[in-house]
């Protein structure tokens, strides 16, 4: 590859100036003229049906001007991004405390939090079920009477509570086991816990006379908002116009479901004025989308050598009330519920259950955390008994490149083996670790990047600057600076030449989604082609006017030049100048990607979607905690991670990601979980629920591994997700090596370390 | 009954009515619309809302707008010289210290605190001092070394 002036370097964020400053607007800090305060009144019972809502007393109070309830919203429509199970207000009955009833807007806060009050509900309690493995059950109360009749993307095998049962197969496991020479099984168990961006989610709606809406609010996507509230409204797409302001941070939280506009909307058609919902934090912890707890059984056959025959699993994600992200997340657990690793015989079955409880979403990892914190704990497990060493077992059963996965795909530029490598060699793996009580510990995962549909325009503006339209979001992992890279290298501009508006239904081009690290592959070649589209109509214009073949030309420091010939070159402005007001027409480059899914055996799977996984990207870690046997309490000394990112184009904001990533995977591993009781959310705020402060942050060692992806852009792969994955598994692993107790459920507190303790001196 | 109070932001002296109920962090963001302050929590929990009053680094959300009187705040928006960055600010940005930067403003007014009072601090002397502002997004690793370099340059 030729040398790069701007891609591969450690480029400051594009938006840093305007954040530093206090200038960057959230959606909250937005403030429009006749604005109103909207708060939402919600469910008190876990479940419950709805006999009768009154809101007279609320909508005669002074000062309020709209109230709006299921009654305002079509009839008999429901939405969801994978079936169709829920509606956006309550009708006839709730089904987790926190859901949704009726919404108000008025003149202040004050009186809408009165209104609130003042709407009165008539419930008829139902018996509620909040343990995934007892709504699994045949006498379990059911959440969804309809279930069956629910129209899903694919066609789910629902039954009861559970409304997705995804089946994976391959080999024939049972005669695996049979053929073994030692047969392990383990139940292990991972916690409901909160993404936590620190934005809360806000939402502005604004509708004309015309009944166009716009609304500003904080979301990953606002082409699927977009597409949601067309569903929930039953409105065409070019009514709705969606714009992202600054997003304070999603991790998949701002992806799930549409928590505030449809509401926002209604209630500002009602009242015929702008409309502001802000939610509290505590309204974050009862009713936005946390990661789905996961019970998980796993059962491995192996050889005397190592090497794994066969692998069972089951796992059951608990989505609560709705399914939101689930169906996809019970897919994505079970298509790398066996691990990065080449096992012959393999039964996966992956469960997405409703309980009473807050609907579950995709955060971070989705999926994965859950089965690698089982796959990888077990794996060590193994290697005790067979007296092999866990990174031995991995690299005697690792992916290489042209690995079969178990649902049949060719794996191709797989890093795995050589993070594994690199993360011991730098974590000093092998190497005697002094002081008491300490202990280091290995893991490794497999993630994915994101497919589907991204488009870009690039444009030259007349003087040779740049525009560039993306519907990508930038939610603080640093896509609009990685997007900029690309346009000013293949265009040969510096970074400040290129404009990047925020993404805008009417005006930016579509773009799926910010999430599952898809946005650096699919965005980014996007952007990558629109760039080069418009730079062959730059070419063009200027072998013209040049009188030389495009093939002669070449582009950098703001100029075209012809090759060989140091000074016959004509400026990109005098060259958009000529296209503007001369010759051609302005110039604008178009880039439209769809990646085109990798084949995989069809009979595989069963009753799930999206198998197919792009760009698979690989990440191994060395922890090194230390435990005090007196109290429990585990500290964490050191991560080194290595990732595989096929190539990094921005190593700054790649450590970043590794390092944010790291250490919510500590707060996944050791600190953070709902408590949750009788369906109700009991530590609804940080200081009842800790996520990491910085005391919390142990010494990091980022590094990459660079296998790249055919088709990403210079090799890129997405790495957003895999940073959390591991951690939770090397920290287990790290504190069974330092104490000899194994937990298997998370998070790994003081307290089951004590307890621990205790029985294992028992015995 | 709204009282009025009188204080100096970012260097001006201001004058606002307020209810007595009102939060500091309410009257910056809504009377006087300086909307760098963020609000995460409410509750005091995550720094989001951190401002200087009279050098100290505090929640404004948990400080009523009445017991500001008299005082001098500074919030993020009164950092920059013109469009001359703090050095804070700057070493936020060549550190990647920033990513989707809600708990940014807070952030820098905890350090500028620290630095204002203490010229060398040491690494556990930045981490107390930024204890109280959580962030989901960096890991705080960046956010440290960003601090550090400033601390640097200000020891040279």
């Amino acid at each position: 590859m030729t040398k790069m002036a701007v891609i591969g370097k450690r480029v400051p964020r594009v938006d840093a100036r305007e954040k530093v400053t206090g200038e960057a607007m959230y959606a909250a800090d937005i403030k429009l003229p006749r604005m109103l305060v909207g708060k939402i009144m919600r469910s008190k019972y876990p479940h419950a049906r709805i006999v009768k809502i009154d809101i007279s007393a609320a909508v005669n109070l002074p000062g309020v001007k709209a109230v709006v309830t299921a009654k305002d919203l079509p009839p008999n429509l429901r939405y969801g991004h994978f079936l169709k199970d829920q509606t956006s207000l309550a009708v006839d009955k709730v089904r987790y405390i926190g859901e949704p009833i009726a919404a108000v807007a008025a003149v202040d806060e004050v009186t809408a939090d009165k209104a609130v009050g003042l709407i009165y509900v008539e419930y008829e309690e139902l018996p509620a079920v909040f343990d995934p493995e007892e709504a699994m059950q045949l006498d379990a109360p059911i959440i969804h009477e309809s279930l069956a009749s629910y129209v899903g993307t694919w066609d789910m095998i629902k039954k009861g509570n559970v409304f997705a049962h995804v089946k994976l197969k391959r080999g024939d496991v049972e005669k695996g086991f049979r053929e073994a020479d030692f047969v392990f099984e383990d139940k292990f168990t991972t916690q409901m816990i909160h993404p936590c961006y620190l934005e809360p989610h806000a939402a502005i709606a604004k509708v004309d006379h015309s009944g166009k809406i716009t609304i500003w609010t904080s979301t990953q996507g606002v082409f699927s908002t977009r597409s949601l509230l067309a569903q929930i409204l039953a409105i065409p797409f070019s009514k709705i116009r969606v714009i992202a302001p600054k997003i304070g941070g999603g991790f998949g939280g701002k992806a799930s479901d549409v928590l505030l506009e449809p509401a926002c909307v209604l209630l500002s058609q009602k009242a015929g004025r702008p409309v502001k919902i802000v939610m509290t934090r505590e309204d974050e912890f009862i009713a936005s989308n946390p990661r789905h707890p996961c019970i998980i059984e796993i059962k491995t056959g192996c050889m005397k050598d190592g090497i794994l025959i066969a692998r069972q699993v089951k796992l059951i994600y608990d989505s609560g009330a709705y399914t939101s992200a689930g169906p996809l997340t019970t897919c994505h657990g079970v298509y790398i519920a066996a691990g990065p690793y080449r096992i012959p015989n393999v039964k996966i079955d992956g469960y997405g259950v409703y309980t009473n409880k807050i609907s579950c979403g995709a955060v971070r990892g989705f999926g994965t955390t859950q089965s690698f914190f089982a796959i990888e704990s077990h794996m060590n497990i193994i290697a005790e008994k067979l007296e092999i060493d866990p990174l031995e077992l991995r690299m005697k059963n690792g992916f290489e490149s042209g690995d079969l996965s178990p649902t049949g795909q060719i794996m191709n530029n797989v890093g795995l083996k050589e993070t594994l490598r690199l993360a011991a060699q730098h974590g000093n793996w092998g190497e005697k670790l002094g002081g008491k009580n300490r202990g280091r510990g290995i893991a490794c995962s497999q993630f994915h990047t994101g497919g589907r549909a991204s488009c870009a325009f690039v444009k030259i503006n007349e003087d040779g600057t740049i525009g560039l339209l993306s519907g990508a979001l930038d939610l603080g992992q640093g896509s609009d600076t990685l997007l900029c890279q690309i346009v000013a290298e293949e265009l040969g501009v510096p970074l400040e030449d290129i404009v990047l508006p925020t993404a805008d239904t009417d005006i930016t081009p579509y773009d799926f989604f910010t999430l599952a690290d898809r946005t650096t592959y699919t965005a980014g070649n996007a952007v990558r082609l629109a760039a080069l589209d418009a730079k062959q109509q730059l070419f063009e214009l200027a072998a013209k006017i040049l009188e030389v073949k495009v093939d002669d030309l070449g582009l950098k420091n703001r100029m075209v030049f012809v090759k060989g010939k140091p000074k016959k070159m004509i400026p990109l402005k005098s060259l958009s100048m000529a296209a503007h007001y001369y010759k051609g027409g302005p110039i604008m480059g178009k880039g439209t990607v769809f990646p085109e899914d990798e084949p995989y055996e069809k009979q595989t799977i069963e009753g799930g979607i999206q198998v197919s996984l792009h760009a698979p990207n690989y990440i191994a870690q060395v922890a090194e905690v230390e435990v005090d046997d007196r109290t429990g309490e585990i500290k964490i000394l050191k991560i080194t991670a290595a990732q595989d990112v096929g190539f990094p184009i921005n190593p700054l904001s790649l450590e970043g990601q590794m390092e944010g990533g790291i250490v919510m995977g500590i707060g996944y591993a050791l600190t953070e979980e709902y408590s949750v009781e009788v369906g109700k959310v009991i530590n609804p705020s940080f200081h009842e629920y800790k996520i990491p402060d910085v005391w919390t942050v142990p010494k990091i060692k980022t590094l990459f591994v660079t296998e790249k992806a055919k088709e990403g852009p210079y090799g890129a792969k997405g790495s957003g997700n895999p940073p959390i994955v591991p951690v939770a598994p090397a920290i287990a692993n790290a504190i069974y090596n330092a104490i000899g107790v194994r937990i298997k459920d998370l998070p790994i507190t003081a307290d089951k370390i004590i307890k621990a303790l205790k029985e294992k001196n028992k015995r | 009954m709204k009282k009025r109070i009188k204080f100096k932001v970012n260097g001006s002296i201001v004058e606002v009515e307020v209810e007595p109920q009102r939060t500091l962090l309410y009257v910056i963001r809504n009377e006087l619309e300086l909307t760098g302050t963020k609000e995460g929590c409410g509750l005091g929990d995550c720094g989001s809302c951190t401002v200087l009053i009279d050098g100290r680094a505090v929640n404004s959300c948990l400080v009523l707008a009445v017991d500001a009187n008299g005082k001098e705040i500074v919030t993020i928006e009164g950092l920059a010289k013109g469009t001359e960055l703090h050095p804070l600010q700057k070493a936020f940005i060549e550190h990647g210290a920033i990513q989707c930067g809600f708990c940014t403003p807070g952030m820098i007014l905890s350090a500028k605190a620290l630095l204002d009072e203490n010229h060398h601090p040491s690494e556990d002397e930045i981490k107390t001092a930024i204890a109280g502002n959580l962030c989901r997004c960096t890991g705080y690793t960046k956010i440290v070394k960003a601090i550090k370099a400033v601390a640097k340059r200000e020891e040279e």
